[in-house]
Parts: C-alpha cells; sequence; structure tokens
C-alpha cells in the first residue's frame, strides 16, 4: 500500500473532525456531512481512489479508510445527538443583545373615528345588518320634514344648518343643506328596500355652531335601524350593547330614560355608566355616575308613514351616537377639534 | 330649571327616608334629566335664632347686647340698633354666619357687616330662641337642577307642581293640586282692562287689578327665601309674586304699576323696537312686526318675551295690573329670536301652554294674597278673554299595541292605574280598546297619538323594567355597497401597505384653495356662512390634504397622508318638479407623499396609485399619458388615471408651482386623487396562478446611457415588442444624470428577469439575452451600455 493513501485518509480525517468541532448548529453538521460522507463527498473520493491502488494495497488500503469513516459518523452522530439535545438552549452567547428594539412598523393608520366605525361596522354586519350611507346634501324634505321636525322647529333655521347658498325662500325638497344628522338616510333606505330592515349608516354630519374642545361644526355618528313586525323597546338593548360592548371591549352597563326626539315616539336617552369612575360620581359625570351617550327611540308613526310603511303594522328602533364623542370616551381625548386638526402628531397614535 | 325639594312638598309628600340622589335618579329614568344637585345649607351650621334680651349704650356708638340662645345667654357688642324681644341670627360662638354660594337672599353683607342681624327687620318667621338659623331662614334644601333640553316637548314640567305631579306617579303617592278657589274670580267684572286680542297671537286674557291703600306689603319671607334657592333675586311684592306663582305652576305672568298705563291692554302686531324692558335692556333688533302687549298709548310689553320698563311695578305702586295670557308659541318663538331676548316667560310659552294654566295660576296668586293677611279682598276689578280654550283630546288604542311593543301582557286596569296618576282619564278600561282622555296640560301638542300612550305607560313602569327580549328575524345575506367597500380596502391599503396616515379635513375650503382645484366659481356648491373663508363645499380634496401637509412638515422630514371623502359640485341634471334634485357627490380618494427627492416621491404616490386599483377590486384602473391636467399638478410631471371607457378619473404626479406656493416652506410632495364612482369592481378577489417553473430564472442588471427625454415606457414598450427570447419582464431601478454623462443624456438602470420553461439557463443566454437587449435599445432609441 502506498503510504501516500494512508496519509491522505488521515488528513481528510483530521480535516473532517476539525469541521465538526467548528459547527455549532445542525445545519453546518449537516452540510460537514454532506461535504466529507455525501455522495460527492472528500471520503467518496479516497474510496474511488481505492481502485487505483495495486490488488495487494486494496484490502489494507479499504480498512484503513473504512475505520476512518466510522470515526467521523461516530463523531457526527455524537455531534448530532448534542445538538438535538434538550439541554441545549442557545446558538448563541451573551454577547446578543435582546434589547435592542425591533426595526419600525412601516404601517401608516386609520384616522381614529374611522377605526371606530369600520369595528362598528363588523359588529353591526355580524347581526345580518346592511351598512349603507345617505348623500351628505340632502333636502329638507328628507332631513326636516319626513322626520317629523314642525315646520318652526329651531333645527331648520340657519343658525343650525348649513343650508346651501341662494335657496332662501326655498322649501321641502328644492331646500338643499348639508346633512344635520344622519336619520334623514334612514327614510331614503326604507324607501326603496323591502321590509323587514336591519341596517348602519354612519357618516359625517355638520351644524353650524361655533367651535371650542367640546363642539364641532363637522363630526361623525353612527346610527343604526332595526324595523319589523312586533319589535319591543328590548331590541334597543341589542343595538346599545352592539355599539359599547365594541368600542370598550367590555359589557357597559347601561340605562334608557325617557328623551325626546321628534323623529322618534317614544324617545330614548341612553346612558352609560361613567367609566372613569365606574358609577360613583366623579366631576367627569356631574356627580351622577352616568354619561349620556346615545339617544334612540320607535321611528314615530309620520316617520315611517313617509317611508311608505304601515305603522300599524311595523315598528322598529334607531340607536344614534356621536362617533367622535365615543371615541373621546375611549381613549380620554379632551379636545374634539383634534380629529379634524390633521396634527399627525394626535392621528399616529392611533394603530 | 332648578327645583326645589323643599317646594315639593307642598305638592306632594315624599318618603322622608327618600335620598335626594335615589330621587334624582328616578326622576331622570322615568320623566326628566337631572342634571345635578346640590344641598343647600348654611356654611356655619352652629347659626341659631336668638331673642334681644338687654341692649345698653356704651356711649362710642356701640351697644353691649345680651342675647338668649336657647341654651344660655350671651353678651356682644354691636352698632346696630336692637330693640329688647327682636329676634336676631347669631352663632354659638359670634362667627359671622355666611351663606352658600348659590343664594341671593342679599342678606350675605349684612351678615359680613355686621356680628348680629335683626330676623324680624327681613321678615323672618318667629322661632324660638336656639332655633338653627337654616331652619329658621328655609335655607335647608336639596335644588335638583333639571337639564332644559329633556323639557322642551313638556310644557306641564316647566314649574314645581308639573315635576311633583311625576313624582307622585312615579312614587304612587298623593297629588295636591292648587286649591280651585280663586278669589280673582269675586272680584268685580269689568270691560275695562283687556281691548281687542288676535287670536293668532293670544289664546286667552286674564286681567286684574289690585288697590293698595299705601305701599305694598314687603315680599314674604317663604317667598324670597325659595326663590333665592332656585336663584330668583327678590324684587318687590308683585314681581314676586309673578315670579313665584310661575317657578310653581309654569304660567307666566307680568304685573303692571296701573298708574302708567292707559287700559285697555290689546294684543296685537307692533314695532317693539326701543322699548325699555325690564332687565335694563332696550329692544334695539327687530323692525319686524312681532306680538306685543299695548295699552291706548302703544306696545308696553312683547307678548309672551318681556314686560316694559316704564309700565312695571314697583315696591311703591299702589294700584297693580297683573296680566296672564296664553301666548301663541310660535309668535313667541319668533319674536324672541327677532328681538335676541329669550327670558323664563319666553321659554315657557315657546312650549304651549294650555289656557287652562291661567286658572292654576290666578288660585295661587290670590292664594297668596290671603296668606298675606287677606290681600285678595284688594282685588277690584278682572276681565278674562278666553278666546280659544284648551281642548281636552283623546286617544284610543289597543291593549295588544302596548303590550307587543312594550314585551308585556298588562291589563287595561293596570294600564289606567298607570295613567291616572299624570292627569290621564282612562275609559273603558275592561275593553281591548281604551280611550285615554288627556289633561289639557298635556293637549296641546305633547300627546295625541297612541305612541304617546304608548311613552307614558312605559316610562312610568321604567325601560329598564321592561322585560327583555331578542328580536326574531329572518336571516338574510345582508346587501354590500361597492364603493363602502372600496373605500375600506383603500383605506386599509394607504394605511397598512403604503405606510400612511388617514386624515379627515373639513368639506368647505376657501376661494384661494378652489384655484388650486382649478373649478370656476359658476361649478362651486356654497352653504349660507358668515365666514366667507368656508363657504365654498370642496371639489377636490387636495387642498385641504396639502394644508394638513404643511401642518405637519415642520416636524416630519418624510411621511404620506391620504383621506377618502366626499366632494361636490352642482348637478348635471335638469330640475324636474316632483322630485328631490341632489347635487353631484362623489367619492375620492387622494394621498400626499413628502420627503425625498422628486423622482422618488413621484414614484411612491405612482407606487401606491398602481396597487391601489388592486387593492380596491378595481378593474380595468390604467395610468397614461396626462389629459386635462388641473392646477395643483405640474404640467409634466403628471400622469392621468382612467378607466376602460377612457374617463379620466383622476391624476397622479409633483404638485405644480400654485402648489408650492401653498406650503410655507420649500417641499417635495407628490400627491394622486382618484374619483371612486365610475369604477367597476371584481365580485370577489382576482388572483392567478401560474404553475411554479422547475426552471429557476436569471436576473439581468443592464445600464443604458439614453437621450435626456427617453422614458421608460418607452424603454419597457421597445423590449417588449421586440419580444427577445427568454426577456420575461424588464424592472426599473433608477435614473442618473451627471456632468460626465452629459445634460442631453441619461443613464437608465434596470433588471431584466429571463426565464425558460424548457431548461435552465445558463451563461450564454444570459450573455445573448443582454446582447440583444443593448442592440434593440442602441437600434431604435440610440442608446448606449454604459461602461
Amino acid at each position: 500500500m502506498q503510504q501516500p493513501f494512508q496519509e491522505s485518509v488521515a488528513t481528510v480525517l483530521d480535516e473532517a473532525l476539525r469541521e465538526l468541532d467548528q459547527a455549532l448548529d445542525s445545519e453546518r453538521l449537516d452540510a460537514v456531512i454532506y461535504a466529507y460522507n455525501g455522495k460527492r463527498g472528500r471520503f467518496r473520493e479516497l474510496q474511488r481512489e481505492i481502485g487505483t491502488l495495486s490488488p495487494e494495497e486494496r484490502p489494507r488500503a479499504g480498512q484503513v479508510l473504512d475505520e476512518a469513516i466510522q470515526r467521523f459518523v461516530t463523531s457526527s452522530s455524537t455531534l448530532a445527538a448534542e445538538l438535538n439535545s434538550a439541554a441545549r438552549t442557545t446558538n448563541y452567547d451573551a454577547t446578543f443583545d435582546p434589547t435592542v428594539p425591533g426595526e419600525p412598523s412601516m404601517a401608516g393608520g386609520l384616522h381614529p373615528t374611522i377605526q371606530m366605525m369600520y369595528d362598528l361596522n363588523d359588529a353591526f354586519a355580524d347581526l345580518n345588518f346592511d351598512i349603507c350611507a345617505g348623500p351628505e346634501i340632502s333636502s329638507e324634505l328628507y332631513e326636516f320634514d319626513y322626520m317629523n321636525f314642525p315646520p318652526d322647529h329651531p333645527s331648520r333655521e340657519s343658525m343650525d344648518t348649513y343650508w346651501l347658498r341662494g335657496q332662501r325662500s326655498a322649501r321641502a325638497i328644492d331646500r338643499l343643506c348639508i346633512r344635520p344628522h344622519l336619520t334623514g338616510a334612514s327614510v331614503r333606505y326604507m324607501q326603496t328596500h323591502e321590509p323587514p330592515f336591519r341596517f348602519a349608516y354612519p357618516g359625517r354630519v355638520y351644524r353650524n355652531e361655533t367651535t371650542d374642545a367640546r363642539h364641532e361644526r363637522a363630526f361623525f355618528q353612527y346610527e343604526a335601524l332595526i324595523v319589523d313586525r312586533d319589535i319591543t323597546f328590548s331590541a334597543g338593548n341589542l343595538l346599545t350593547s352592539t355599539v359599547l360592548d365594541t368600542v370598550f371591549g367590555r359589557k357597559v352597563p347601561t340605562r334608557m330614560r325617557t328623551g325626546f326626539f321628534p323623529f322618534v315616539e317614544p324617545g330614548f336617552e341612553i346612558d352609560m355608566q361613567c367609566q372613569v369612575c365606574l358609577g360613583k360620581g366623579c366631576s367627569t359625570c356631574g356627580r351622577v355616575g352616568w354619561l349620556e351617550i346615545m339617544p334612540g327611540g320607535v321611528p314615530h308613526p309620520n316617520v315611517l308613514r313617509s317611508a311608505g310603511l304601515d305603522p300599524e303594522e311595523w315598528s322598529g328602533f334607531y340607536v344614534n351616537v356621536g362617533l367622535d364623542r365615543l371615541v373621546m370616551m375611549r381613549y380620554g381625548i379632551n379636545d374634539v377639534r383634534l380629529f379634524h386638526g390633521g396634527d399627525l402628531r394626535f392621528l399616529t397614535q392611533f394603530k | 330649571m332648578l327645583i326645589s325639594r323643599e317646594w315639593l312638598t307642598d305638592f306632594v309628600s315624599l318618603d322622608p327616608d327618600l335620598t335626594t340622589a335615589e330621587l334624582a335618579h328616578e326622576l331622570t329614568l322615568h320623566t326628566v334629566e337631572v342634571e345635578g344637585f346640590d344641598e343647600v345649607r348654611l356654611k356655619d351650621e352652629s347659626a341659631v335664632v336668638a331673642v334681644v334680651l338687654k341692649a345698653i349704650e356704651t356711649g362710642t356708638g356701640r351697644f353691649d347686647v345680651t342675647v338668649d340662645l336657647g341654651n344660655g345667654h350671651a353678651t356682644l357688642s354691636t352698632r346696630q340698633v336692637l330693640e329688647v324681644g327682636e329676634h336676631v341670627a347669631a352663632s354659638g360662638a359670634f362667627e359671622i354666619p355666611t351663606f352658600g354660594e348659590s343664594a341671593h337672599l342679599g342678606l350675605e353683607a349684612v351678615f359680613a357687616a355686621h356680628q348680629i342681624v335683626s330676623l324680624d327687620a327681613y321678615g323672618v318667621p318667629v322661632s324660638a330662641p336656639g332655633t338653627p338659623l337654616e331652619v329658621a331662614l328655609g335655607w335647608r334644601d336639596s335644588i335638583l337642577e333639571i337639564d332644559n333640553k329633556s323639557l322642551t316637548n313638556r310644557p306641564d314640567l316647566w314649574g314645581h307642581l308639573g315635576i311633583a305631579r311625576e313624582l307622585a306617579a312615579i312614587f304612587k303617592c298623593e297629588l295636591r293640586g292648587i286649591e280651585s278657589e280663586n278669589a280673582v274670580r269675586r272680584a268685580a267684572k269689568s270691560t275695562e282692562l283687556i281691548g281687542e286680542i288676535d287670536r293668532d297671537l293670544c289664546s286667552r286674557m286674564s286681567v286684574f287689578e289690585i288697590e293698595h291703600p299705601g305701599p305694598p306689603p314687603a315680599t314674604p319671607w317663604h317667598i324670597r327665601s325659595r326663590l333665592a334657592r332656585i336663584g330668583q333675586r327678590s324684587i318687590n311684592l308683585y314681581a314676586d309674586l309673578t315670579n313665584y306663582v310661575m317657578f310653581a305652576t309654569g304660567q307666566p305672568s307680568h304685573a303692571y304699576d296701573a298708574t302708567t298705563l292707559q287700559l285697555p291692554l290689546g294684543v296685537s302686531r307692533g314695532v317693539a323696537r326701543d322699548l325699555p324692558v325690564l332687565g335694563g335692556q332696550t329692544v334695539t333688533a327687530g323692525w319686524d312686526s312681532v306680538g306685543v302687549i299695548a295699552d291706548q298709548s302703544g306696545p308696553v310689553s312683547v307678548a309672551g318675551v318681556v314686560g316694559g320698563a316704564p309700565t312695571s311695578v314697583s315696591g311703591q305702586s299702589t294700584r297693580v295690573v297683573i296680566e296672564m295670557g296664553a301666548f301663541n308659541p310660535r309668535a313667541v318663538r319668533t319674536a324672541s329670536l327677532a328681538l335676541g331676548i329669550r327670558t323664563d316667560a319666553s321659554s315657557r310659552f315657546e312650549k304651549g301652554l294650555d289656557t287652562q294654566s291661567i286658572d292654576r295660576a290666578q288660585s295661587l296668586f290670590s292664594s297668596e294674597l290671603h296668606a298675606l293677611g287677606g290681600l285678595e279682598q284688594l282685588i277690584s276689578r278682572w276681565q278674562d278673554c278666553d278666546l280659544v280654550p284648551t281642548a281636552k283630546t283623546s286617544v284610543d288604542t289597543s291593549l295588544e299595541f302596548l303590550n307587543s311593543r312594550m314585551g308585556t301582557n298588562l291589563a287595561a286596569d293596570q294600564m289606567a292605574a298607570l295613567l291616572r296618576p299624570l292627569g290621564f282619564e282612562v275609559d273603558r278600561p275592561n275593553s281591548d280598546v281604551i280611550t285615554v282622555r288627556v289633561p289639557t296640560w298635556r293637549a296641546t301638542g305633547d300627546v295625541s297619538i297612541p305612541n304617546d300612550i304608548l311613552e307614558e305607560v312605559a316610562r312610568i313602569i321604567g325601560y329598564d323594567n321592561l322585560p327583555p327580549a331578542t328580536p326574531l328575524v329572518a336571516l338574510r345575506r345582508p346587501a354590500v355597497d361597492p364603493i363602502l367597500a372600496a373605500e375600506r380596502r383603500a383605506r386599509e391599503f394607504l394605511a397598512f401597505r403604503m405606510g400612511g396616515q388617514e386624515v379627515v379635513t373639513y368639506p368647505w375650503i376657501s376661494d384661494r384653495d378652489l384655484e388650486l382645484a382649478g373649478v370656476p366659481d359658476a361649478a362651486v356648491l356654497r352653504i349660507e356662512t358668515a365666514e366667507a373663508d368656508r363657504s365654498a363645499l370642496r371639489p377636490s380634496l387636495i387642498p385641504g390634504l396639502l394644508r394638513v401637509v404643511d401642518k405637519n412638515a415642520s416636524f416630519k422630514p418624510e411621511f404620506s397622508v391620504f383621506e377618502l371623502g366626499t366632494t361636490f359640485a352642482p348637478s348635471d341634471d335638469a330640475a324636474m318638479d316632483d322630485r328631490e334634485l341632489l347635487p353631484t357627490l362623489s367619492h375620492r380618494v387622494s394621498a400626499a407623499y413628502i420627503g425625498g427627492d422628486a423622482e422618488s416621491a413621484f414614484r411612491r404616490a405612482v407606487g401606491a396609485l398602481e396597487g391601489l386599483g388592486r387593492a380596491i377590486y378595481a378593474t380595468a384602473l390604467e395610468i397614461g399619458e396626462a389629459i386635462g391636467v388641473p392646477p395643483w399638478v405640474d404640467s409634466i410631471a403628471c400622469r392621468s388615471v382612467s378607466i376602460s371607457n377612457g374617463n379620466t378619473i383622476g391624476h397622479v404626479g409633483l404638485i405644480s408651482p400654485l402648489g408650492v406656493s401653498y406650503l410655507s416652506r420649500r417641499l417635495t410632495v407628490a400627491c394622486f386623487e382618484v374619483q371612486l364612482d365610475d369604477l367597476h369592481f371584481q365580485p370577489s378577489r382576482t388572483n392567478t396562478y401560474s404553475p411554479i417553473s422547475v426552471f429557476p430564472s436569471i436576473q439581468l442588471d443592464v445600464s443604458l446611457v439614453v437621450p435626456a427625454e427617453l422614458r421608460w415606457s418607452a424603454i419597457a414598450r421597445t423590449v417588449q415588442e421586440a419580444q427577445i427570447e427568454h426577456v420575461a419582464n424588464l424592472v426599473f431601478v433608477g435614473e442618473y444624470r451627471s456632468d460626465e454623462i452629459g445634460p442631453d443624456r441619461k443613464s437608465v438602470t434596470f433588471t431584466a428577469v429571463l426565464a425558460s420553461n424548457a431548461r435552465t439557463l445558463d451563461a450564454n443566454d444570459r450573455a445573448a439575452g443582454r446582447s440583444a437587449i443593448v442592440r434593440c435599445l442602441r437600434d431604435q432609441l440610440h442608446a448606449e451600455e454604459r461602461v
């Protein structure tokens, strides 16, 4: 047997064992095994070399190579068992710093009111409600006449409603405004669909008033209406709890009390337990433990008639909530003007 | 409105153990919102009534006064002259008692100036020495603050009597109404007190005269105290009596000094301008004709709103005329608005009082005169013109209707038992259909239909006490509005994929903003507002978005914002008589990309727009050559967005010099605005699948020097049309300009993707591909490979 063959085997074995020592993870170990004992590995090359030796040398050479391969296999198996052992918990040393901050997300965000609107849309869609929207410009007919507002109701005045210019003497369908509330859209929907109805119609509304931390000219409302035969007042609880549970993520105690709005009879004010003091009474709730959160009620017979429905047969329940106000309560925001201010330092807080 | 719990006891006996908090809670749930309540107490609770035993002048203008405190005697020094036996206020420690902040008794200053104060001089009823001062003064009370908004439809609740009636119904206790005895009607009937009455302005007027032999007495202490507790200042006997009666019954009235009047009084339309009125004002507005009360010389009051000052009663008036009216709510409201004067009286008349309210008010008035030592006997004459008496109405409703809406199973007599304490009378209480007769104080528009009866029954039961029932509904698939769905997808794409922050801006813009939108004035919708810079309804979202950009650029070097909202334009349709013609309202999406160089900002905007179409499931959204460029976008760095019919629905590009002039600093801003209304949407996702090739593709970077004006679209199209073997796609990497390249040339780098479905491509294919691409572009576009 040629001496060089044995030396070659020893050299390859040394290299293989050294590389095994440096293999700190399974991936590296697999690469070493492949490089030495794979189909085209170094040991396979040596096996092919045996064919070039004299017949006398071949048995000894084969034996030397087998021993080397065996040693490599034993070592690599031992190392594999070690690497797969549960006792081994890291591939890194103490120089790895796990306290560095994560890569910043590239994601932007939705406006906080829109976020809340979509959360409520999802909640009402789960209840099999249609989600729709009415026009932002509407007529006196839909916003006031159909809504059972008396002809001299204060909200018809320019000081409350933004009427379009040049319509001072116009009335009903010819007198247009940017909508002061969402409710007019309910009649539009009912006129063009077949009862029973379950629909929500969020959107932005406009009132002609002075802006301050608590008042805005433009703000979002969320309104939902259910109309069916033999709907009882308790249907209101379902709508109310859908809104509040979605916004606050937990059951919020409510109470329903009498309230007056022209388009409902009976009308309700729905109060929620003050979430600052949990009903104990504090400055936020004027010491009464409750906060007025949304009006609602049974559609007035005149509203149902405007929608083409017989009030003897159909009844229902409205709820309407000021969406910006709800967001303010949810997050403790103290100035409603922030919503339309376009200040990214405010808006980007709501991811 | 403020309500005194002590005053309520005139009409209803509430359980003394009922706390004011409980009372407020129940009243809120069943009737009106109680916004809060205050306990009225003297700050110095140790103050007591004392009686003067001895007063000795010390010679320095002061007196040593010995008083009986009930549990002992004390002596103190005062400058006041006090008689033996006089009742005074003092405290055990001789500290000066002070009143609560809401007190308007006028005594605080007196207490502050003197250590001992005569109670007799103020007409405080006599109490034994040692009686707590707050008891003697009637200064132990709870004041409820009622939210006026919750009273707008309830004219009957604007006085203590109405609130007491509600409490009687809620707590199931007896209501003590006002005695029907009315001394006014015992006086001589006159025909000289009331003249012409316009029945459109006034349904009833009742006037009586009181003649005193000398100045009238002071206002009784209990009236002063009660008025003070609800925040009312004492003026003189008759002014106080009219206020007292109003806050008790809800019926306003007015007291005149008869010597200043030229009777009779009439009600007509007239001009009230320049009339000095109570409260020290003069009517300065309103040339319009409003309802006035006039004597023979002209207007003396604005009917139902405010009395004139020159004819009003004073503490020295010996002949007093009391006028009570039932004025038209609409006329009162119109006058109040026209003159800019809103009073306690106008607030009540606007709600629509029944004409019978005058009877209740007169009864109480005469009863209080009687309590003053028989002053009712001084009523010399009266006249009443009841032109349109409020009629009792009735409402028929079925038990089935009431029970089905409430989810209850109440019998008719149970319903009747709930309604009667409120003044309703129920006929046929054992029938399926009941007839509810409505009291006049609820018959002026408040209760007229079965739903109103439903409300009365349900609220007295308590809405939260009605049985819960989940509605049973037929399940069906909810309709999805494609525009709303697209808007949501657009928002989520621009925020969560493209890193934009959504903003919401106002729908109104200034005239300067209109210039940026490029819309002529004739095509702008405007609202009625005194604020000229907010009168135009936006035809574009871009001006508002640029304002947001400008606001934030000072603290953020690179960001993007977007908005989805409505834009407004006059209708294209012709008006028709029988249908509502709404303006054109468009749904738009707009975004702005700020920071970096012009090319990167532009590419971010275009990239977002390219992805938007797919994100919102839109079909055939094309970005192409700029057409009809609006003023906000640069005329060169611009592309148009169109749909399959060729209509342009938006633009994308760097903002124009005009747009830049809107900003307070020089910024690189790229924007797009697209109208969503004309888009068609895929009914579902449009992902497609291609089998994954078993042969890997090759990516080949190519840099070419090309003429400076050459557009990337020409390079991509030229290679595509050449159909070079294995070239599957070109991906733009970037452009580069330098002096070295020259002013008329630029370097363009792109990646060519080479692929084959038949075999693995090798180095020869790579070389062949590069060579073919370079040759193609050199021959057709004069490109040179950059070495």
